[in-house]
């Protein structure tokens, strides 16, 4: 088919617009980690920003966090619909990981905008961030042993933060009510705002500057080209049905039960790929239950990682995917089910299985370390509560390409460490050690890459609180190469005599469990988390 | 009969060294080849050419080339014990979220070379561990195992509070080379600021050997007895300092281009630039406002953080030999370079993928033969290249051409909205400073496409950063981590900083041996409580005015401030300036009415657009697009709506008509 360029759908003008989207998305990104006030958004980039059509398909996204992608989509379609009266300067806020909202998990706050170009509504902008707290049981907002969504945080179902560039400070005062750092979410809903409105003013200039384009013809080409290219890379692999089974350490409830993932991908002749998680577990009491938007982020990162950078990150790349997810199971749960480690821990997991099916149908990598390592400390420190939020990068998985690489963030986050120093600047810690945990990736012809020891001290009395996997299931490897070493928590506690602490090097030893909430832990003691290594590769087949 | 040179700029390129020297009447221009091998061979071949300069300003490649191509020293680290990885995990993210095998940059120091002592500083400034003889003593047996060239040291909390870092520097800076972290960017975020010291240490060795070699040849041979460096800010400073701090010259090959655009601002007495250097495999782009360009701390090279004081500047893989493809229906140009070797199609040194060169021979701007007949292009085979990529995507090859050249101009306009927008700034009202081998070919479309109406191109596009060097001023640094609430804040203490800051700026110059009248800027970086990203403000008389001046900084920038949130000053740094005079350029001479030589085709204009040559234009020639100005080393297009005017000094200036 031959495109005239008056038309604006050849390949040049489609360029044009696909990187002048690309460009409005990055400095949405840009503003809010700039203006952002906790550590979490502004440190470790810990959010990803968005463009969509006026029906709510992603038309571009500003590469972030991976278990965002997938998400997102689900929260704006929701949205279009039930607000069908919204204005120029209005946001919706919402965090609900119901399936009707497509949230991830409570912490995760979402605000969407709508862009109207001369009257009409165009397009619909949105952002998210991980927020440090949203209340519930314990600091952070993500309990170890939480075994219903309310016990996890303030639900706010999709309601007007801003009406016509006015805050709404009746919702405000709700959330800030029920939040341990209200100062902190007010200043980062405001820099979420902020780089809403810049996103809405660039994508105006965009039309303005184009008046000739067919915005909406174009997105959805664009789209169609991207269905086109991943359909291209699928027309690449063999024709075949594979599976996978992997389990999750436990539910943090029912310590001793794994959890069940399994996972069976099919290429078809029609050149579609076929994802069928039929054979899962039922969803647990814990909070290890995946709501569909998280387990489809995972399905839509295997895909990415299948077409690379060549095809353009819009709703068009997932055409080609059925993902096939049996109701009230682990990963796809009913709406009261608790799901706050799922968009973490459950969705490495999820990839883990893609990846051990995909290893059958072409040269793929081993597992990498399979979980966050999520560390959420907090309390009262003089008077004033306070919560800090991390996750920590480990080994990824050697393959017939070559080693893993050691102290990395893998998969589906991509989130920066804080610095000690701004860590130790802001709150009551003091980190002992940082350092890469040496010969934890599994040894073959290529090594696994190692884990990393992080080793945080208390300077006050405070809750922490552990989601963690791989603690016992090693990472996976192939041929006959070493598995990854499983990841180790430790909590250090103070020989206290006589009101005393007997040496300031002498520490009482437990390791804990994958998921745990210390309550009130001492003063000095100390919480040392040595994260899983990569799983090794031998081009040799399995003993 | 020599000439009396008053000043010369030396601008070490890829490919070329370029000169430009200038006397009381005179202006000389030079390109030799470079010598990547040794860079100092076309440096002093380049002098030697035309002798006797009192003042040389030289930018460097040295120090950026060694990092990019792993060449330089072999380092150990020491750092606090328990954080000897820092180096190598850094932020624990990876470059591309999509990477089967996801990768980051390598350290520049390896497991081995990294060294822990066993101190520690906290959150609050005081010493919880101190260094004590015995730490000292099994530091040096460790030492002296290993084979290194220099010493990077960087501890915690150095930057509050600097007695245990400096002990260490103390007992080891009369044996070894060494960096250390509290002097060269006193500063959190403990990554960062092992990163920059690292580097540092890296560079050191090579970068003294180098200057000391020239500051030795250039003198002994008589070549000068003014020799000085441009660094990263674009202020100049001799030999002795360089050495001090070299990591400050990562991007000295960049800031000569920078300058030039902030010269050609305050010679045309035009405000606002935005300066667009177009070369043969890159792009750089800045903007100056104000006759000033911006200055930042977050630069990074091969993806490793530097975070000293550097021209605000985009670098992108966009030029000449920027690359024509096809990539999943997406038309992609660049960053892909042909380089050098094999150039463009239209080069016929065997390239066969069609350039953003071969595009603008086809679209009919360009000359056939180059450097005045050296070299003659070969348009036939250019044609073939884009004709046959042109059945791949569909299109005819008018339409190809102007295509590729338009998503071309659009990459470029992606850094130009970066360095505006992004930063708060409206490009309607800047004007556009076109150079760079390729930069007059493509600005007024440039111009066009971000509804700038004005556009500047120099007299010697091709050598531009090298002019900029002339227009440097001496400048010497000194900063302090300050961080307390602004409320909190006395002006007399920060007055008192001042005064000592500016001692030690004071003994900077001294130790380069720089007399005459300076003045002394001192700037507070601020930010709100809770965020993570400072600006600058110039220190004023009153809290009050300090605080205003953030607030209206902030909203500028990322358009919102809030009026009651607590601010907090992070550093304070003091500045000493010595103004350098700007170089005078000579005027051109009156020259008979000009006639255009000949006529070309250019793609989508009904007529033949007449070419002129450069030379034969003088001051106040006027003409109305499409007109083409060739010159030797670059191609100057104008096009329809756009009229140009020559001025005195052989600046072209182009106007969009209304």
């Amino acid at each position: 088919m031959k495109y005239r360029m008056q038309d604006n759908l050849d390949p040049i003008s489609l360029t044009v617009l696909q990187r002048r989207l690309e460009s409005v998305a990055d400095e949405m990104s840009l503003v809010l980690k700039k203006t952002a006030y906790s550590p979490n958004i502004k440190e470790r980039a810990d959010f990803s920003c968005a463009i969509f059509d006026k029906s709510g398909d992603m038309v571009a996204q500003a590469e972030a966090i991976p278990v965002h992608l997938g998400s997102m989509p689900f929260v704006a379609k929701p949205i279009i619909s039930k607000f069908q009266n919204w204005k120029e300067g209005d946001a919706v806020i919402t965090n609900s990981p119901r399936s009707e909202y497509g949230g991830t998990h409570l912490p995760d706050i979402t605000l969407v905008a709508p862009v109207f170009h001369k009257g009409e509504f165009t397009h619909v902008i949105a952002n998210r961030a991980h927020h440090a707290d949203v209340g519930g049981m314990t600091p952070g907002s993500l309990p170890a042993n939480s075994t219903e969504i309310f016990q996890e945080g303030l639900i706010i179902p999709p309601v007007f933060l801003y009406k016509n560039g006015v805050e709404n400070s009746d919702i405000m005062n709700i959330i800030l009510e029920n939040v341990r750092t209200p100062e902190e979410r007010l200043g980062d809903l405001r820099a979420q705002y902020s780089s809403l409105m810049l996103g809405v003013r660039r994508m105006k200039k965009l039309m303005d500057d184009n008046p000739n384009w067919n915005i909406q013809l174009m997105q959805a080409h664009l789209q169609k080209q991207a269905e086109e290219g991943t359909r291209n890379k699928i027309a690449t692999l063999p024709i075949k049905k594979v599976e996978y089974t992997d389990y999750l350490d436990n539910d943090g409830i029912n310590l001793d039960e794994p959890v069940k993932i399994h996972v069976s991908i099919e290429v078809t002749s029609e050149g579609d790929l076929v994802i069928d998680f039929n054979g899962s577990d039922n969803e647990r009491k814990g909070n290890c239950n995946a709501p569909l938007s998280v387990t489809t982020s995972a399905c839509y990162y295997l895909l990415r990682l299948l077409t690379g950078r060549d095809v353009p990150s819009n709703s068009g790349c997932y055409k080609p995917v059925k993902i096939i997810a049996p109701e009230a199971s682990v990963i796809n749960p009913t709406r009261n089910s608790a799901t706050s480690s799922a968009n973490t821990e459950t969705s490495s997991r999820i990839v883990d299985v893609l990846m051990g099916a995909m290893k059958q149908i072409i040269p793929w990598p081993s597992a990498s370390q399979g979980t966050m390592n999520n560390l959420l400390i907090g309390g009262i420190h003089k008077g004033k509560p306070w919560s800090i939020y991390e996750t920590i990068g480990g080994g990824t998985g050697a393959g017939p390409d070559g080693a893993g690489t050691s102290a990395i963030q893998s998969h589906m986050t991509n989130t920066e460490n804080t610095p000690i120093e701004a860590l130790e600047l802001s709150y009551p810690l003091r980190v002992r050690e940082y350092s890469i945990r040496r010969n934890s990736g599994g040894k073959g012809e290529f090594n696994g890459g190692d884990g990393i020891v992080r080793d945080i001290q208390l300077l006050d009395e405070a809750t922490i609180t552990l989601q963690s996997e791989r603690r016992k299931f090693k990472p996976w490897s192939q041929g006959n190469a070493e598995m990854g070493k499983s990841g180790i928590n430790k909590f250090l506690v103070p020989i206290i005599d006589n009101d005393k602490i007997k040496n300031i090097n002498e520490y009482d030893i437990q390791i804990l469990s994958s998921r745990i909430t210390l309550v009130n832990a001492k003063k000095n003691s100390r919480i040392r988390i040595l994260t899983p290594g990569g799983g090794g590769y031998n081009s040799s087949p399995e003993v | 009969m020599s000439t009396d040179w008053t000043i010369c700029g030396l601008d070490t390129g890829g490919t070329f060294t370029d000169l430009i020297a200038i006397s009381q009447n005179q202006i000389k221009i030079l390109k030799v080849p470079s010598t990547p091998h040794n860079p100092l061979e076309a440096v002093i071949n380049a002098v030697k050419k035309i002798g006797y300069v009192k003042e040389i300003l030289h930018g460097t490649t040295v120090a950026t080339n060694a990092v990019l191509e792993g060449k330089g020293a072999r380092v150990v680290l020491i750092t606090t014990k328990g954080f000897k990885d820092v180096i190598e995990i850094g932020r624990q993210n990876r470059r591309d979220i999509y990477e089967l095998y996801p990768k980051r940059s390598m350290p520049l120091i390896s497991s081995e070379l990294r060294l822990e002592i066993n101190e520690r500083v906290i959150a609050d400034g005081s010493i919880e561990v101190s260094i004590d003889d015995e730490e000292l003593k099994n530091l040096e047996l460790k030492l002296s195992s290993l084979e290194f060239d220099s010493i990077a040291l960087c501890t915690l909390f150095s930057f509050l509070n600097s007695i245990n870092e400096e002990n260490v520097a103390k007992f080891l800076e009369s044996k070894y080379l060494i960096s250390v972290s509290n002097r060269i960017l006193p500063v959190y975020r403990e990554y960062e600021r092992t990163s920059t010291t690292v580097m540092d240490a890296y560079v050191k060795p090579i970068i003294t050997s180098y200057l000391k070699q020239a500051n030795t040849i250039l003198l002994n041979e008589n070549l000068t007895n003014n020799f000085a460096i441009m660094k990263s800010d674009r202020g100049l400073a001799r030999v002795s300092s360089i050495i001090a701090k070299p990591v400050e010259t990562l991007f000295s090959g960049l800031a000569g281009g920078i300058q030039a655009a902030q010269y050609t601002s305050q010679i045309l007495n035009v405000p606002n630039i935005i300066s667009l250097d177009i070369g043969g495999t890159s792009t750089d782009v800045a903007s100056i406002v104000n006759y000033n360009c911006n200055i930042q701390n977050e630069q990074k090279i091969n993806n490793l953080p530097v975070s000293i004081p550097s021209v605000d500047v985009i670098t992108i893989g966009a030029g000449g030999g920027s690359l024509i493809q096809v990539n999943s229906g997406f038309v992609k140009v660049g960053p892909e370079s042909a380089g050098a070797i094999p150039g463009p199609v239209a080069y016929g040194m065997g390239g066969t993928i069609p350039t953003v060169t071969d595009a603008d021979l086809v679209f009919g701007i360009l000359q056939t033969s180059l450097a005045g007949g050296e070299m003659e292009l070969k348009s036939e085979d250019a044609l073939n290249s884009l004709d046959l990529f042109s059945k791949q995507i569909n299109l005819s090859i008018n339409e190809t051409v102007v295509g590729v050249r338009r998503i071309f101009h659009e990459n470029i306009a992606a850094a130009l909205r970066a360095v505006s927008m992004e930063r708060g700034l409206d490009p309607r009202n800047f004007a556009l400073l076109g150079f760079g081998g390729a930069g007059p070919s493509h600005v007024a479309e440039l111009a066009d496409l971000m509804n700038i109406k004005d556009v500047i191109i120099p007299p010697y596009p091709g050598i531009w950063s090298a002019m900029g060097l002339m227009g440097g001023d001496y400048k010497f640094s000194s900063s302090r981590s300050y961080l307390t609430k602004l409320n909190t804040i006395e002006i007399s203490e920060l007055y008192t900083i001042k005064d000592e800051l500016t001692l030690k700026v004071k003994g900077m110059a001294q130790k380069d041996n720089i007399k005459g009248s300076f003045h002394i800027e001192t700037y507070l970086m601020l930010r709100y409580v809770g965020q993570s990203y400072e600006l600058s403000v110039l220190l004023s008389d009153s809290i009050e005015q300090i605080k205003d001046d953030f607030i209206n900084s902030h909203l500028e920038r990322y358009g919102f401030a809030d009026k009651d949130e607590p601010i907090e000053t992070v550093t304070i740094r003091v500045d000493l300036i010595l103004p350098h005079e700007n170089p005078i350029l000579p005027e051109l001479d009156i020259k008979p009415d000009p006639k255009p030589y000949m006529f070309r085709n250019v793609l989508n204009i009904p007529d033949k657009v007449p070419v002129y040559r450069k030379s034969d234009l003088d001051k106040n020639f006027q003409i109305n697009g499409p007109v083409i100005i060739d010159q030797l080393d670059t191609t100057n297009w104008v096009p329809p709506n756009w009229s140009l005017q020559i001025d005195k000094f052989g600046f072209i200036l182009l106007k969009k008509n209304s």
